[in-house]
Formats: structure tokens, sequence, C-alpha cells
């Protein structure tokens, strides 16, 4: 046996991987991973600092730039917290707007994610221009209905910011029509590919146990095989109204997180039918009465106590922990980032991989550096 | 209703992870090749397709923007009369997240009181971050959101905007945005009105209307100041 | 003598050769301007979807993003930069070979953006670099950052050869790398980027503002003022007018006095 030497590896923090900066310490022992240390930090942009001296709705916008591909999620989640802090209803027509906003925001970042991941495994920018696409096309319709692409703050306390323009649905429709060609388009040029499934099946598995025991969340707790869904666990929203189904992986590698998000797309798309369907007949407003106009969202002062709320944002379990002292600003504010705890069992599932396959398995977990640091 | 009979659990196919060569490569090049294929006769022009040109020639061609689409907050200002609508109230200042919204309210040089107008009124575009709470929250609906985004400059400092750049008149934001004004034009201009009332002088004149509209608004007959 | 005059006489004095020979040059340049791929946060998303087919970044030739810094001519320095972040920022630049430009994408890159208030965000790149392009936005729109590639391209033909930094007998310098002080992000012992308190005006423009780039360190040291900062109004009330701080310290004292009442 050659008596070889351990060196130190410094990936990052800028890299050419597409996932923020983002820095690795490995310690390889040729191209054998035996040791991986992440330093993150990079991008703490002092987000629960900000909020505690900001008032309720002005941290809306600021939760857009948690995890910038899921604006909506970020928001939905916010909301529920602070709907459950200061006890406020949503009305049906709200609650179905929501959903409808959160699951074409899964469609959107789990097409990103895959696009991003497959730039890890060296397909530059080929299958993510495919994912960018029906992005680009779901942004479109965020901005018609929000006004921003991006960053949206369209969730207000006790429902949304405005109802859908009318051109919204027509045009939605037109998308569920595409949608379909589109997953199996994606389906046909990844799934059996020969140097996705190499780089992909039996890497970076996470066992049901270390997941559970790692408090991971969202695609890859369930491509691990625990169908956990806080959809279906919490039943928040009108989510407990709607049919879908679970997809969960049998071995938990890199290939079963891919396929789960290949499966969940369909699955939101489903759960888009139901709601198109239903939604004309919806009653109540866009918003509760009661919360309605600028100046009860502004001087909103919920009465001591705290809240969790929680949803199941596109990569995981995002929950937002509020404590009022009964002013208008929250006493403390917390962010559960599932970016963040999903990226815990990185060295882990890295121990005894290659060098390359640390990327690749980074990508698989699907993170977003701004809601990791914060 | 029961959150438990709803859908079910069930575990992604994965297929056959051992393949013959080149099985995968034909399949992924075939939808490539077709996309390929497309781009010279199709456009990707709805949202229904999916394949086709979709890129949009920028400069020359741009894609529609929304009506809701905002990007930077303006100040508005009535097209006949050249009177703000903004009252300075500090409503937007103080929810304006990054807190870049500074002003300063008029004085009347006479009583030395303060009056429903603003003497000074910055914003900074380089802190704003575009998220529409002050339009939303203005009881006067003086501060709208633009849809201009073509500003990027080599001067810093020309990105700290002040009332004189940041004014538009109304037309200007009726044609873009005609459902969202046309929902509050009438309180709008109804409110402008009782402020013009208690505006002496050329205080309350967007800068660019000082000259051409007469001022001491106080004795003006009241038909100058409505919008045709 | 208009620079319009300044601009003809010097045309005179290079002959239509020399003139030739620059806007060959210059077209040569702005149609191929590498991009590094560096993203920090959400402008980053923005810069991809610029890249990517509905906008597509190749029709200006800017559409190789190069991991490296060696290869690249342009930083876009695309999302919020941290003061953990900073002296890599710096440090990738210097790495980049002349001719060189940065645009500067997304109110975060610009001035700390909405995040400025935080004491771990940079206040401005071009704090520590020269600026080119700056593109306002949160996040900009792809088209603002096409635009933004073309505000570069028509400063890029107005460059003369004759003139060219990276050209001649000018030493080349690095720019100076930021280290961790006790107040804030400091260069060679001043403080650059304080943490709290007013955001400090960059000392570094670019060469379309008239400054030579030079490399040597400069320090901001003056403070964004607005028109509205004079003494009168800011002592009229807390509220009104005065930049971030103090707005923050107003309401951390309203906190205070109404904490007082007892939290649940
Ligand atoms: S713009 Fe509107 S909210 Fe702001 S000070 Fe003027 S009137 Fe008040
Ligand atoms: S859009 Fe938001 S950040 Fe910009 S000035 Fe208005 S309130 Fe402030
Ligand atoms: S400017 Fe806005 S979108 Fe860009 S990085 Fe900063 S917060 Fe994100």
């Amino acid at each position: 046996m050659l008596k070889t030497q351990e060196l130190q590896l410094n990936i990052g923090p800028q890299h050419p991987s597409t996932h923020g900066v983002f820095r690795l310490i490995a310690t390889i022992d040729g191209e054998t991973v035996i040791d991986l240390k992440p330093v993150f930090g990079y991008l703490h942009r002092n987000h629960e600092q900000i909020a505690e001296v900001s008032t309720y709705i002005q941290i809306m916008p600021f939760t857009d730039r948690l995890d910038y591909f899921n604006s909506m999620a970020n928001n939905f989640g916010y909301a529920l917290a602070v709907e459950k802090l200061a006890g406020i209803e949503v009305p049906q027509r709200a609650n179905y707007i929501r959903v409808l906003m959160a699951e074409l925001t899964r469609i959107l970042n789990h097409a990103a994610a895959i696009g991003f991941m497959l730039n890890d495994m060296g397909a530059w920018q080929t299958p993510l221009a495919f994912g960018m696409r029906e992005r680009e096309k779901i942004l479109d319709l965020f901005e018609m209905a929000s006004g921003a692409r991006m960053m949206c703050n369209y969730f207000r306390f006790g429902g949304i910011w405005r109802d859908l323009p009318p051109e919204f649905l027509p045009q939605l429709q037109g998308l569920m029509q595409g949608l379909p060609t589109f997953f199996d388009e994606f389906e046909r040029l990844l799934k059996q590919n020969e140097i996705l499934l190499g780089r992909s099946v039996d890497v970076g598995i996470l066992p049901k146990e270390v997941a559970a025991s790692y408090s991971v969340t969202g695609p890859m707790l369930r491509a691990s095989g625990i169908a956990y869904d806080l959809r279906r666990a919490d039943g928040y929203s009108v989510y407990p109204e709607l049919d879908f189904d679970i997809p969960v992986g049998a071995v938990g590698d890199v290939y079963d997180r891919f396929l789960v998000r290949l499966a969940e797309m369909r699955e939101s798309y489903r759960i888009l039918q139901q709601v198109i369907e239903r939604l004309p007949e919806t009653t109540g407003g866009h918003i509760n009465p009661a919360m309605a106009s600028m100046n009860k969202q502004k001087s909103l002062r919920p009465p001591p106590g705290d809240a969790y709320g929680r949803v199941e944002s596109p990569k995981g379990e995002l929950g937002f922990y509020l404590v009022s002292d009964g002013s208008d600003t929250p006493y403390r504010y917390k962010v559960r980032a599932p970016s963040f705890i999903n990226l815990t069992p990185l060295g882990d599932m890295c121990r005894g991989h290659t060098v390359a396959d640390v990327v690749v398995i980074l990508g698989s977990i699907d993170i977003v550096m701004g809601e990791v640091d914060r | 209703m029961s959150t438990e009979n709803r859908g079910k659990t069930y575990t992604v196919e994965r297929g056959a992870t051992k393949l013959r060569a080149g099985q995968g490569l034909g399949t992924g090049l075939g939808v490539v090749i077709k996309h390929f294929a497309d781009a010279f006769t199709k456009k990707l022009d709805s949202p229904e397709k999916t394949s086709g040109v979709f890129t949009v020639q920028y400069p020359e061609e741009r894609l529609p923007l929304a009506e809701a689409y905002r990007n930077f907050p303006i100040l508005l200002y009535d097209d006949a009369s050249g009177q703000e609508l903004c009252t300075s109230c500090f409503q937007c200042q103080r929810i304006c997240p990054p807190q870049v919204i500074h002003m300063a309210q008029a004085k009347d040089p006479a009583t030395g009181k303060a009056i429903p107008a603003v003497s000074a009124f910055v914003i900074e575009y380089d802190a704003c971050m575009s998220c529409g709470l002050c339009a939303e929250v203005c009881p006067f609906d003086a501060i709208k959101m633009d849809q201009e985004f073509e500003l990027s400059t080599d001067y810093h400092s020309g990105l700290t905007v002040d009332k004189t750049d940041l004014n538009r008149p109304i037309s200007f934001y009726e044609k873009l945005a005609p459902t969202f004004w046309g929902e509050v034009k009438d309180g709008a201009l109804k409110k402008l009105q009782a402020n013009i009332k208690r505006r002496p002088g050329e205080l309350g004149i967007a800068p660019q209307m000082l000259g051409k509209v007469p001022t001491n608004p106080e004795t003006a007959p009241l038909e100058l100041r409505t919008t045709t | 003598m208009t620079p319009l005059d300044v601009d003809q006489l010097e045309l005179e004095k290079q002959g239509i050769l020399l003139s030739t020979v620059n806007r060959f040059y210059n077209w040569g340049r702005r149609s191929s301007i590498w991009p590094m791929a560096f993203g920090l946060a959400c402008c980053a998303i923005e810069m991809m979807a610029t890249g990517l087919s509905r906008y597509d970044l190749a029709r200006f030739g800017a559409e190789m993003f190069r991991a490296s810094p060696r290869q690249a001519d342009l930083m876009i320095v695309a999302g919020t930069v941290t003061k953990k972040m900073a002296p890599q920022v710096v440090r990738l630049y210097n790495q980049m070979p002349e001719p060189r430009y940065v645009i500067s994408m997304g109110n975060c890159a610009t001035s700390g953006g909405p995040f400025r208030d935080g004491y771990n965000v940079l206040r401005g790149i071009d704090l520590l670099v020269p600026v080119d392009v700056y593109i306002p936005g949160c996040p900009p729109r792809p088209e603002a950052l096409l635009h933004a590639l073309m505000t570069l391209q028509a400063q890029i033909d107005a460059q003369k050869l004759g003139r060219m930094r990276w050209y001649g007998k000018a030493e080349a310098h690095d720019y100076a790398v930021p280290t961790f002080g006790a107040q804030g992000l400091e260069i060679d012992g001043q403080l650059i980027d304080p943490v709290g308190g007013l955001p400090l005006l960059s000392p570094l423009k670019g060469p379309n503002q008239g400054a030579a780039r030079t490399g040597l360190i400069e320090h901001p040291q003056e403070l964004r003022r607005f028109p509205i900062m004079d003494e009168s109004v800011m002592l009229e009330s807390p509220t009104q007018a005065a930049g971030i701080a103090p707005e923050i310290a107003a309401n951390d004292l309203k906190r205070r006095n109404d904490a007082e009442v007892p939290r649940g």
C-alpha cells in the first residue's frame, strides 16, 4: 500500500458551481474526501437583526430576499406566522391564490434546482436553459400579479396584496397546457442519461435515520424515504382540501433527489389544476376586510406572545418564529431556514466520495446562500 | 376535512440504472435537436408553447411590462395646476423598510407654520428595494411606482434623486397604470383640491411647472386646478 | 474649450489612421466582453437569467462567463457584498488582467441596498474598486443588465488608444485588500466602512467621471449628504430627514421605553 499524504483543499468562496458564496475545506486523500468542513457567513445580511428593528409589514419585503428563488413561499411562511400571532383570519379566495402562487414557486424552484445540479455535473447551462425557460414564463405571471419578477412582496397579513388581474388566469391556463410537455421533455432529456446516472446513482446516500437525526426536510428527506410533507402533516391553508401524492425515494442518493423533484413538479401541477378549477367559486375577497387597509397592516401590534408559522417551501420546512412584546416590532424573529439545516449532513454524505462528487452532492441539496446565511 | 384520506405516498420509479451505451445520449440529443430545429421555424411567444425562439431582441424589441410592474417610486403632480400631490405627511418615509426616503415639510414664509406641501424630497434609488410599500401607504396617492428600468449610469451620486427628477405629471402615471390610477383618481384629486387651498404662493408647485402655471393658488380660479 | 473641441483636437493630432485603428480596436473589445461568473446573491439569479435563452447575453458577445478572473474582462458584482466577502472581491479584481471593467449590479453592490443598515454589509463595492457602470434596481431586470452592458460598450467606444492606462509606462497597482478592524473594514488602518453611522462616499470614480484610476489607496472620508440634511431640518424632529442611523437610534429608544410594559 502506497503511503499517501492528506491534503487540505479549499473550495470557494468564489467557485464556478452556481450556489453562491460558500467555502468548503476538504481534507482529501488522493481523490477521496475524508473530511469536509463548510465555512459560511459570506452572505450574512443581518436579516434577523434588521427584522427586529422593523415593523411587521416592513419585514415582508425582506423575507423575499431570504431564499430568492421562492419569494412567494417565504412570504407565505411569514404571513402565516404573523397571522397566528395576531389571530387574523384569511378568506378562502386569498388562501387559494396563496396556494396557487406557492405551487408555481415549487415548479419554478425545482426546474431551476435540477438545472443547477446538472450544471454542477458539467452539463453547462443546457438543462438549465430548459428549466429557466419555464421559470421565465412563471415569472411573467408573478410580475402580472405582484409587480415584480423575483421580489414579489405579494402577501399581506390576512390575504394578499391585490386580487389576480383579469389576464392572469388565461395566461396561467396557457402555461398549464405547456407544462406537461415540459415535464416529459425534461424527463426524456435527463432521466435516462448515462452521465447523470453515472454521476448520481449511489452518490451521496443519506440514509433515513441520518436524515431524520439531522432534521433534514423537504425533497432531501423524501428522497431518503420518509414521507414527511408539511402540506400533509400540518395541513396549513387549504392543502387539506386538495388532492396530491407524496413521492418518496427508495435509496436516498442524488438520483433519488432528482427524481423526487421531477415527481413533485408533477404533483404541483395536479394541485394547480384543482386550484384553477375551484378558484372561480371561492368566497371571500383577496384579503380579510379587517386588514384590508395599509394603515391596519402597518400599525399591527400583535398581543404579547410567540408564534411559529411554517410552510413546506420547495426546499423544506421553512419556519418563522416570532416573539411579540406588544409593540409594533417583533421582540425576536428567527428563521428556520431549510437550506441551512439540509446543508448540515453534507460532510456525512461526501465522505468517501471524490472531490468532483462533492459539488454534485452540494447541488443536489439545492441550497440558496441567502437563506443559509440570512 | 381529514388530511389522511387525501392522496397517497408512492416511491419514485428509478428505472434501469444501467443502460446500453448511447441510449440516453440518443434520447437526450433527440430533445435538443428538436429544439434546435424548431428554433428556425417557430417562435415561442405564448405560454403554452414549449419550443421555438424564445429570445427577446432587447434593445429593438421589448417585452410588454405588466401594469403592476414596479421599479422605483416617483412623485406625481397635477398636469393643469402643476400642484404636487404630496403633502409631506411622512407616511412613506416611516414605512420604507431600508429608510431611503427623506423629506422636509414646506413652511409658510409669512407665519412659519407647516403647510401640506413638501419642500425637499429625496429618494436614494441606489438603496431602494422596490417593495412598493410607499406607494401603497400614501394616503394622498402622491407617490407611485415607475416602470423605468434603464437607469444604469456611471455616476453613483446621480442615483440620489431629488424632487425635480422624481416629479411626473399624473397623465404619465395614468398611461402607465390606467386601472390602478382609475381606482384612486377621484379621491386623490379631491384631497388635492383641499390641500391646494392651504398652500400659499408657489409652494407646492412642481419645480418644472413654475412659471408655466399661475402661482398663488389661493386666489387662482378653481377650473385651473382640475385635470382635464 | 468644450469636451467636443478637445476630442476634435485630439483627433486631428492623432490623424485619420490612428482614429480608424482606435475604432477597430474598440469595436473588438466591446464585442467580446467576457464576464466573470461571480454571483453573490439574488441579483446573480437575474444575471444568469440574462445569460440564458430569453435575454441571451450572447447577442452582445458577453456570454462567456469565465470561472477564473484571469480570463475575464468584466466583473459583474451581482449581489450583496458582505464584509466577510469584500477582501475576496478585491482580490479577484486584482487578479483580473487589464483592461478590466466593473459593473455594480443591483442596489446591494452599489450601496449596500436594503441591507445597508446591517453590521455585516459593505456599503458600496465602489469603496474598494472603481466601478464603471451602476445598475440601480432590486434586482434589476435582465433588460437593465443588458442596458448596462450597452452603457459600458459606449464607454469603451469613447476610449482612446493613446490614452489607455494599461499601455505605456504607468505602473500597475493592486487595489488594497481591506482588513477587519475594531469598528469595521479598514484599509491601511483607516476605517472605510464603519458599522452603523452614515454611508460614505466613494473616492474611486470611473474614468468617465474624470478620474484616472491609479489603484493607489484612497480613503473615502466624505459622508454622503442630502440637501435636506441641513441643521435646521435635522433639529425639527428626529423622524424628519437625517440619515439612517439616528432613525434606528430613535426607534430603539422608543422600544426601550415601550418595553417597560412587561413582555409576554
Ligand atoms: S408621498 Fe404620500 S405618503 Fe409620502 S409624504 Fe407625500 S403624501 Fe405622505
Ligand atoms: S419602494 Fe420600498 S424601498 Fe423603495 S422607496 Fe418605496 S418603500 Fe422605500
Ligand atoms: S439588490 Fe436586491 S436583489 Fe440584488 S442582491 Fe441586493 S437584495 Fe438581492
